[in-house]
């Protein structure tokens, strides 16, 4: 009987000593995966942090008083100077894919007629299969300067790359540069000599510019709803912030499918692809073959944002499958190629798994949860540690779209749309999952999801924002001035000022964190809190 | 004279010089799909183009031209793609001279047009 105890005690302890075992080895690989997705993560949430302060100084310096050939300046071209006569200038041909576009066709034709420039012409690539067609065969149409022509096709080979390659056939001989705009774009009057004024700006750079890239300000209905104010927030910071970042620190900078004005020369070497995401496809090309982008904030066309949570989960399941795709083909190519600097090839290598970085979220956080539940973590694991991390992951968008959005000048009122951005990242996040991993082990690319555009429009685009951008930089002293004397806030509460702030320490926490686990097993305030104990003992 | 359309490998030209504009497209049935959304086309101010129509639909669309008064010429695809590209009457009425056809005087839109 004795003897049938002991045995059942000793089966006893040694299942609990193999559960134990297998707990503990779940919970410490757990771990270590959590935290090596945890930092491969950091790294994008450092750039997003580090970008929001290289904006806000680059937009606080008056860069009036640097050098005309410093960095800053090129980028904050000011508009006033040179301007070739009318008549005079490079011929342009816009291109505007189009498919479907009732609701907007008539409207950026009419936009792109009142563009003060002499010598340009539009040629409207169609795929439509509905009264789009009608509208393009208005015989008004025929009676404008500029020239307009229509290339219809009956397929839709390619989707947006054929269209565009299609219209490529059809360029005016003369044509020095070509335009795109996508169908839901309003450009402004002036926005061809921006383009023109950039690229001379550029013309003695070592690295020859194929391409000028605008900003696409998604903005026309950002009051229509919660999803179209997350999305104004999300482009402000990429476009404010992130791809000025890059542009100062000379990075691989993307075409991106609109707004950008192509050297006609090159676009006809390179050509466009089938891919569903022809823009990325090209800007690969193009770095390959030796050349660059030029962005520029200043050059703004407003545009509308999807409206529903569906249209934009299909529009960026496509973005992370084409992009994704293009990456595994073109990867080994740009990390050999001579053709690029060590600061593209980062950028490439940084890019190169944007939008697998939901995977990595979805599996980092499942094993943080995992590894939180079984309590067995590496020596040097503090539960600050994964706290930290997880906030400063979680914040650096956000960070991010403010910044964006307080240099526009919208602080106020866009500041709302960053929170939804955050509900909406967590809807899209596991279909981007799927679709990037689609992109990556799939042999041939899926099909083009066009994202429907409503025509709907809540706010007009008045100018420039940015802040009045040149306006603003000139006078920003004085406005300064005169906020403080009038509202009396201290300068370290003012919007800049907290933005960098929680910027830096949002980098700093979790690497300090990190650092005084690994050297001491304790986390950062029980490190302070041994050096404060040790300075008072003397 | 400055209306004229052309038929060369399977494409059909509608084409004006001079100040003669384009005609209403919308006077094509839509049975004949020519500038539908199923065939291929492309639209300048002064020339139509349809590729690869169907020999039927061409009689057709010729009968409905002939009524609007468009002529028939020949000339050569290249230069009526030329003018698709540039609408360089200058080079137009090179060739259509060598191919003897009356053309119009030389200006392709009138300067008071409505914009």
């Amino acid at each position: 009987m004795k003897l049938n105890f002991n045995y059942l005690y000793f089966q006893y302890v040694l299942k609990e000593g193999v559960r134990d075992l297998q707990q503990y080895q779940i919970g410490l690989a757990a771990s270590y995966l959590a935290l090596i997705l945890g930092l491969f993560y950091f790294i994008y949430a450092v750039k997003y942090y580090f970008s929001s302060l290289t904006a806000i100084r680059l937009f606080s310096l008056d860069t009036f008083k640097l050098p005309k050939e410093h960095i800053f300046n090129r980028i904050l071209a000011p508009r006033e100077s040179v301007q070739t006569p009318l008549g005079d200038e490079p011929w342009v041909s816009i291109h505007l894919p189009f498919f479907n576009e009732l609701n907007v066709a008539r409207r950026i034709l009419e936009a792109c007629i009142e563009i003060n420039y002499t010598n340009f012409e539009i040629v409207v690539a169609d795929d439509s299969r509905d009264t789009t067609i009608e509208i393009l065969r208005d015989r008004g149409w025929r009676h404008c300067k500029p020239i307009i022509k229509f290339v219809h096709r009956k397929d839709r080979a390619g989707y947006k790359g054929g269209a565009l390659q299609q219209a490529m056939k059809f360029l005016h001989p003369l044509t020095e540069y070509v335009v795109v705009f996508d169908a839901d774009f309003v450009p402004p009057k002036n926005i061809l000599r921006q383009f023109i004024h950039h690229f001379m700006i550029h013309e003695q750079d070592v690295k020859p510019v194929a391409a000028v890239q605008g900003y696409q300000l998604h903005y026309l209905n950002r009051n229509e709803n919660w999803i179209t104010k997350s999305v104004r927030a999300e482009f402000s910071g990429s476009y404010m912030v992130e791809r000025v970042t890059e542009e100062v620190y000379g990075m691989m900078k993307m075409v991106s499918g609109s707004v950008f004005m192509f050297k006609a020369k090159v676009l006809r070497e390179l050509g466009w692809t089938q891919s569903i995401t022809e823009d990325w496809d090209l800007t690969i090309r193009l770095y390959l073959a030796g050349y660059k982008v030029v962005y520029t904030p200043l050059i703004q066309a407003p545009a509308e944002i999807p409206t529903t949570v569906r249209r934009i989960i299909r529009q960026r399941m496509r973005w992370a499958e084409g992009h994704t795709f293009a990456v595994r083909k073109y990867f080994f190519s740009v990390i050999r190629s001579g053709k690029l600097t060590l600061a593209e090839k980062l950028e490439f290598l940084y890019f190169a798994p944007y939008y697998l970085q939901s995977c990595i979220f979805i599996i980092g956080s499942i094993s943080w949860i995992i590894a939180q539940h079984c309590k067995h973590h590496p020596s040097f694991w503090t539960p600050m540690l994964g706290w930290s991390l997880v906030l400063s992951n979680f914040l650096a968008i956000p960070i991010m779209g403010l910044t964006g959005i307080f240099l526009e000048g919208d602080l106020v009122e866009d500041y709302n749309g960053v929170f939804g951005f955050i509900v909406l990242s967590y809807f899209i996040m596991p279909y981007q999952a799927y679709a990037s991993l689609k992109g990556l082990f799939e042999s041939e690319e899926g099909y083009w999801v066009r994202t429907l555009k409503t025509g709907n429009v809540t706010d007009h685009f008045l100018g420039l924002k940015i802040r009045g951008l040149i306006d603003w930089i000139k006078n920003l002293r004085q406005i300064r001035e005169y906020d403080q004397n009038k509202i009396q806030i201290p300068s370290m509460f003012q919007a800049k000022n907290i933005l960098a702030f929680s910027s830096l320490f949002l980098v700093l926490w979790p690497v300090l964190e990190l650092i005084s686990g690994i050297s001491t097993g304790g986390n950062l305030v029980y490190l302070l809190d041994c050096f404060i104990k040790g300075v008072r003992n003397g | 004279m400055g209306k004229h359309y052309s038929l060369k490998e399977g494409n059909l030209y509608i084409f004006t010089t001079g100040h003669d504009l384009l005609l209403d497209l919308g006077v094509f049935p839509k049975e004949l799909n020519l500038f539908e959304s199923e065939s291929d086309w492309r639209i300048s101010p002064w020339i139509a183009v349809v590729e690869n129509i169907l020999q039927k639909t061409a009689e057709m669309a010729q009968i409905i031209l002939q009524l609007n008064e468009y002529e028939k010429v020949s000339l050569s695809s290249k230069a009526l793609e030329n003018y698709f590209l540039d609408g360089n009457e200058q080079v137009l009425l090179e060739t259509m001279k060598e191919a003897s056809i009356e053309i119009a005087p030389l200006i392709n839109l009138p300067d008071d047009a409505p914009s």
